[in-house]
Parts: structure tokens; C-alpha cells; sequence
């Protein structure tokens, strides 16, 4: 049984360059461009209206943004490579920022990916070398508190995606050499070293209850591994071009994924099949996202190299 | 010190002297002297005898001391340096049988897992000239073309020579000292020296009518050349109205189209799929292509750390270079190559379809769209 989205409404242009990240949170979506500014949308208006704008946030545009599950902290990665940490003020609904991840065990092109624990207190990154950081964003000094070598020391392969789970137990990594890994974050140890992609890993998503870890990339599969034995068990193929994003609903029945030629997909996970496909665009999506269910129905959100952010909502049956 | 007695019962060994001769320039002399060389290597794998190829080179530089490369090789090293004597060699024969030049630079990209450095082709590709005692374009294997023109032009040299018009042979304008400016750089990275840029000045502002383009590699440095000759050029002909240099490509959207669809790939079995990353294995990829290939080989590769910081930097200028519409548009097209972690050669174009038809297709487009 497929499901029906339709297109609830497009801002277009809402950057003037490409989007390359989206992150939500339950009212707003955070939008990341190559230019430096970032912007904030209302999700609860069905206009999706611009709420906020940050100016001169990455100078030389933004890679990747992410938010805590609880919605009150944003963390955004810069071409430039710093890494920047927004806090929501609850009273006026604006973020402002919440310092940046310095020092000297930060250089320049070290950060690649990012994401942000529930709480919005650790954020683990990704380094060209393949290896995956977490700093203590909450505390003041944002010090980083475990480093996770892939590969031997400074010659892992280039950490193109990471997430870490709602749990806080594990973080996930995918590479450009089509490894997938999995760590512990309790003991600091890798626990799974993931084959089966063998061409670069775009984005990796572990399920809302820390069972699955579904990776994606360059093979035009999704993978999908179980997280209790590093098992492999099953793929989701469909694409017919790289998979740039991937996204967990909420319950984890779903997966979306969005890929290079325009396409936005919707798996079930328990039938192992693609239950909708959609297009806005034939141009690059880099982020597609579920918005936080808040009443009604499903919504989700794609943007990339047209510039514009489309929303769908799940058509109800009747 | 005792070299390991395993090595030493070899029954009889061959050696094979490549050593100056007397000096020879014709095409069909170097072809057999090459062909002689390659059919003693082969009659020395096919009885089973250990050969030896000593170079002796006669390059003020390198002494008289022959070197002496074996086969099998005693090291890892020895073995290397042995097919890439061999390789050149094969390469240096084809160029020459079927009448095409090879560049030094196309023979190092074409075979980076073999050669390792530019510099490394550089150096054997002389002294094999020099053992042969021919001069290296002798070989068909000429320096890196930059600065090279070719068409139904000629240039009047301050001292009234005229090169060109270069219609069937390539020319090097600036081999010669006539055509001298105060300074010229000169790069390997394939960065346009004074010269080059004078010269593509000279054509602006005397022959607006002919539109110029410029096709680079979808690298940092292809990227970083085109603002080069864009942007640095602009500050010059500010009050001038010249016609733009417009970027043919290779852009962003040329590899999505070609190199996404994974319905237009080759889609190799599950158990060959190796990673494009890595020296080792490009180094395994390029055992399996026949030695005699002159065929392109992995001309996309990821992006590496040097790239990147690289890409970075240019990003860095343009964002200080203000809004002009080609630092908008190379910015992008930077931001978009760190996205997609990986570069293009020119020569990719040839591979996923055909430079021509392409070439045609894109100034086309171009010309009529202008």
C-alpha cells in the first residue's frame, strides 16, 4: 500500500545559492546555505514564513546544520570549518548564539559533519581524516571529550555524514571509502565496523529507539543494520542516483531519502518498500526532513540546489 | 654486505645496455631502436633468464655511472622503476607508430598509482631520451603543453619571425627567447604564466570577434585557473569593452548529469566493487589495465585534504573578491565539489562519453546563447 504527500507549499528562493542542510525542530526549520546566512522558518504557520535570520553566521557559507531532539540548541559547520553553537530563547522564540568550538584542538577544514544529542549537550563531528569528535558543547569551555580514530592514526577516510542516538549510546559514522561505523559512546570504543556500501557513505541515521542504523550513498542503496549484533538486515533500493540524506519519523516506521536527481523517497521499514516518491525538482536535494509530528498529519521537507524548501504533508485517507 | 642467496641461482643472465648510439632523430630509427629493446625484453621473460637494462646516460647532471635496473627486480623499488621504464617506453613507441605527441603530464596523470610524482616521469622520460641520445620530443613525449596554440593564426614577434599559422603541427610559442616580457612564471600546476595571459590579453582587445573559453578541470586548481584568467583580467580591461572569457566547464552539473545516474553507469558486480579511495587500490586498478593502454583511468577521484584546504582558500578570496557574478558562480561551484567530495580531469569527459561531441555541444550552447 503506497502512501500519498502532497505538496503543501514551497518558499522558493528561499536562499540565494544552493541549501545544503535543513534541521527542525517542533516549531521551526533551520535552513543552511553557501551563503553565510542562516534562516529560521515557522513550521506551525502553513506559510512557513521566515522567522528569523542570522546574518554573517558562516562567511563562507554553511555546510551542515543539525538540532537537539529537545529543540532548544542548534549547532551549524561552516566551509570555512568553524563550528558555531545556537541557543533558543524560550520567552521570544529567537536564537542567539551560544559561542563557537575553538582552541587548539580545532583547525581549520577539521569539522565535516555534525549532530547534536537529545539534550543538545555533546556534539559529535567528523574529520577529513575519518575521525569522529565529540566536545562537551554544553560546558563552557566546549572541550572535546572523546576522539574516535577509523583506520589508523590520521589516515582514516574522509567522515562525509555522522548521528548520534536519542539515547546518547551510540554514535554512527559513514565515509568516503563506503565504511559505516558504529560507536560506543559509554566505553569510547567502536562497536560495529559496517560493510556493504563500498562506495562513499552521504548519510547515516540511527532509528528513534537505537535498534537501526541506516546508511546511504554513492551505491544508490539504503542499508540497514540492526545495532545489537552489527548485523546487516536488509537494503531499501530504489534510487536511481546518490543518496544525499536520510531521516527517521518519528516512530520509526518510516525512512525518507533524498538523492541527486531530485528525488525524494518514503520507505516502510517493516514491508522494506518504497511507499512514495516525489519530485519537485530535477536538481540536487541535500536535506530532506520529517518535521516533529505535532497534531494533524505527517510533514516532511526537502531543498537543495534549487534554492527553494518544499513541504508535503501526508494526504489523509478521506 | 651479502645480497640473499635465493636471488643468485638464476641461470644465465642477460643484460640489456641501452647506451648512446649515434645521434638519430628519425621517427623510424627511434621506433626500432625502442622495438629492439622491448623484443629482447620479451625474449629474456620467455627463456627464463634474469635481464638487466643498464641505462647509460650521458646527462652532465647524473655522472657517466650506468644504472642498472633488473628484472625480476631484487626490491619493490627495483620492480617499480623497471615498469616504468617499460611503460614509458611502450608509450613512447605508440606515440610514435601512430604519429600522436604525449605530454609528460598526460603520462603521469593516465598512471598516478605507477609514477607517484610528476617529477618521477620527468626525470625517466630524459634519461631514457638521453641513453637513446635523442632529444625527448624524438619520443613523441613532449613537456607539459602550456602555452600551446594551435589554428589559423600567426603571431608577428617583435624581431618581425612569424610563428604559426599552426594548422596540422602544434606549436610552443614560448620556447622562443625572441617573444621576451621582463618576468614569466611558470608553474607545473598548469597555472597560466605572464605570457599566457598576455597573450590571451593580445587576442581580447585585437580580435574581439573571436570568443575564448576555457575548459579546466573540475579541481581546485582548475577552478582557481579560471578565476586566474577571469578575474585577474578583468582588473586589467576595466574601461575596455572586451568579450568575456566564458567557462566552457567541467561544471557541477556536467558530472550530476553524467556521474549520479546510476542507471547510466557500469554497475560493477558486488564482489569487484572496490572504493575509489586510496593509493592502494588505484594501485590494484591500474595492474589490471594492459600496459599499452593510453586510455584514461580514474579521472574522478576524491577530493583529498590538500584539495580541500585548497578549495577553502579560493573560497576565502572570492568571498573578499565582493559580488562580481563569476566569484558568486565559482564559489558555488567550489561549495558544491567539497559537497560532493570529488574532482574531475578534462579527460573524464572522453571516458563518460566523447570531448568532441561535448566540446561541440557546450560552445554551441554558448555561442548561441550569448
Amino acid at each position: 500500500m503506497s502512501k500519498q504527500y502532497l505538496t503543501t507549499h514551497t518558499v522558493d528562493d528561499a536562499h540565494i545559492t544552493d541549501i545544503f542542510s535543513l534541521a527542525a525542530t517542533p516549531r521551526t526549520l533551520l535552513s543552511a546555505s553557501g551563503s553565510s546566512t542562516l534562516h529560521v522558518h515557522d513550521t506551525t504557520d502553513p506559510s512557513f514564513p521566515l522567522r528569523q535570520s542570522i546574518p554573517d553566521a558562516h562567511k563562507l557559507g554553511c555546510h551542515h546544520v543539525c538540532t537537539s531532539r529537545n529543540g532548544l540548541y542548534a549547532a551549524s559547520a561552516g566551509f570555512g570549518g568553524e563550528v558555531k553553537i545556537w541557543e533558543l530563547n524560550k520567552e521570544t522564540g529567537d536564537w542567539s548564539s551560544g559561542g563557537e568550538i575553538t582552541g587548539p584542538t580545532i583547525k581549520p577544514g577539521e569539522v565535516w559533519a555534525i549532530a547534536l544529542s537529545e539534550d543538545g549537550g555533546y556534539l559529535a563531528s567528523t574529520t577529513n581524516d575519518g575521525r569522529i569528535n565529540v566536545w562537551d558543547v554544553a560546558d563552557q569551555s566546549k572541550a572535546k571529550i572523546r576522539e574516535y580514530e577509523t583506520g589508523s592514526a590520521g589516515s582514516g577516510s574522509f567522515g562525509m555524514c555522522v548521528d548520534l542516538s536519542r539515547d546518547g549510546k551510540f554514535t554512527a559514522s559513514g565515509h568516503q571509502n563506503g565504511s559505516v561505523y558504529v560507536f560506543n559512546n559509554d566505553t569510547g570504543r567502536i562497536l560495529y565496523s559496517l560493510s556493504g556500501l563500498a562506495k562513499p557513505v552521504r548519510a547515516v541515521a540511527i532509528s528513534p529507539a537505537g535498534t537501526r542504523v541506516a546508511a546511504a550513498g554513492d551505491a544508490g542503496i539504503i542499508a540497514i543494520y540492526d545495532t545489537k549484533h552489527g548485523e546487516h538486515v536488509g537494503n531499501l533500493t530504489g534510487h536511481s542516483s546518490w543518496i544525499t540524506s536520510l531521516d527517521w519519523s518519528d516512530t520509526g516506521e518510516y525512512l525518507l531519502s533524498g538523492s541527486m536527481d531530485g528525488k525524494v523517497k518514503v520507505w516502510s521499514i517493516e514491508r522494506s518498500v518504497c511507499v512514495a516518491t516525489h519530485s519537485e525538482t530535477d536538481k540536487a536535494l541535500w536535506a530532506v526532513r520529517w518535521l516533529p509530528k505535532t497534531g494533524r498529519s505527517e510533514m516532511f521537507c526537502t531543498a537543495g540546489a534549487n534554492r527553494s524548501i518544499s513541504f508535503y504533508r501526508e494526504a489523509t485517507g478521506s | 654486505m651479502d645480497q640473499p642467496t635465493g636471488h643468485r641461482t638464476i641461470r644465465e643472465a642477460r643484460q640489456i645496455i641501452i647506451r648512446p648510439v649515434t645521434m638519430t632523430t628519425s621517427a623510424g630509427t627511434v621506433v626500432s631502436r625502442i622495438e629492439s629493446i622491448l623484443e629482447a625484453i620479451l625474449d629474456c621473460v620467455a627463456q627464463g633468464q634474469e635481464l638487466s637494462i643498464d641505462f647509460v646516460s650521458n646527462r652532465s647532471g647524473s655522472g657517466n655511472s650506468p644504472q642498472t635496473v633488473r628484472f625480476p627486480g631484487r626490491t619493490a623499488v627495483e620492480a617499480t622503476k623497471f615498469a616504468r621504464i617499460l611503460l614509458i617506453l611502450q608509450l613512447a613507441h605508440d606515440a610514435l607508430v601512430s604519429g600522436t605527441v604525449l605530454t609528460k603530464r598526460h603520462i603521469f596523470y593516465q598512471h598516478q598509482g605507477l609514477f607517484v610524482r610528476q617529477r618521477t616521469v620527468d626525470e625517466l622520460v630524459d634519461n631514457l631520451a638521453s641513453a637513446l641520445n635523442v632529444r625527448r620530443d624524438d619520443l613523441n613525449i613532449v613537456a607539459s603543453s602550456k602555452g600551446v596554440f594551435l589554428g589559423p593564426l600567426s603571431i608577428r614577434l617583435q624581431d618581425s619571425t612569424v610563428i604559426g599559422p599552426a594548422t596540422g603541427e602544434v606549436v610552443r610559442i614560448f620556447t622562443r627567447n625572441n617573444y621576451s616580457l621582463p618576468f614569466s612564471y611558470s608553474n607545473a600546476k598548469g597555472y597560466p604564466d605572464m605570457l599566457t595571459c598576455s597573450f590571451v590579453q593580445l587576442i581580447r582587445f585585437n580580435c574581439p570577434h573571436i570568443p575564448i573559453f576555457v575548459l579546466a578541470d573540475y579541481d581546485p586548481d582548475g577552478l582557481n585557473i579560471l578565476r586566474h584568467y577571469r578575474l585577474k583580467s578583468e582588473i586589467v580591461s576595466e574601461g575596455f569593452t572586451a568579450p568575456a572569457i566564458r567557462w566552457l566547464g567541467i561544471k557541477s552539473q556536467d558530472l550530476l548529469e553524467r556521474e549520479s545516474r546510476l542507471d547510466m553507469l557500469r554497475i560493477p558486480s558486488p564482489d569487484s566493487l572496490q572504493l575509489l579511495e586510496g593509493q592502494s587500490s588505484r594501485e590494484s586498478t591500474g595492474s589490471k589495465t594492459s600496459i599499452s593502454s593510453t586510455e584514461c583511468r580514474e579521472p574522478i577521484s576524491a577530493l583529498t585534504t590538500r584539495d580541500r584546504n585548497v578549495a577553502v582558500g579560493i573560497l576565502k578570496k572570492l568571498v573578499d573578491s565582493g559580488d562580481d557574478s563569476t566569484a558568486v558562480e565559482l564559489g558555488r561551484e567550489l561549495q558544491v565539489m567539497l559537497m560532493m567530495g570529488i574532482k574531475a580531469e578534462i579527460q573524464w569527459l572522453d571516458e563518460a562519453g566523447n570531448l568532441t561531441e561535448w566540446l561541440d555541444t557546450k560552445i554551441g550552447q554558448l555561442l548561441l546563447g550569448a
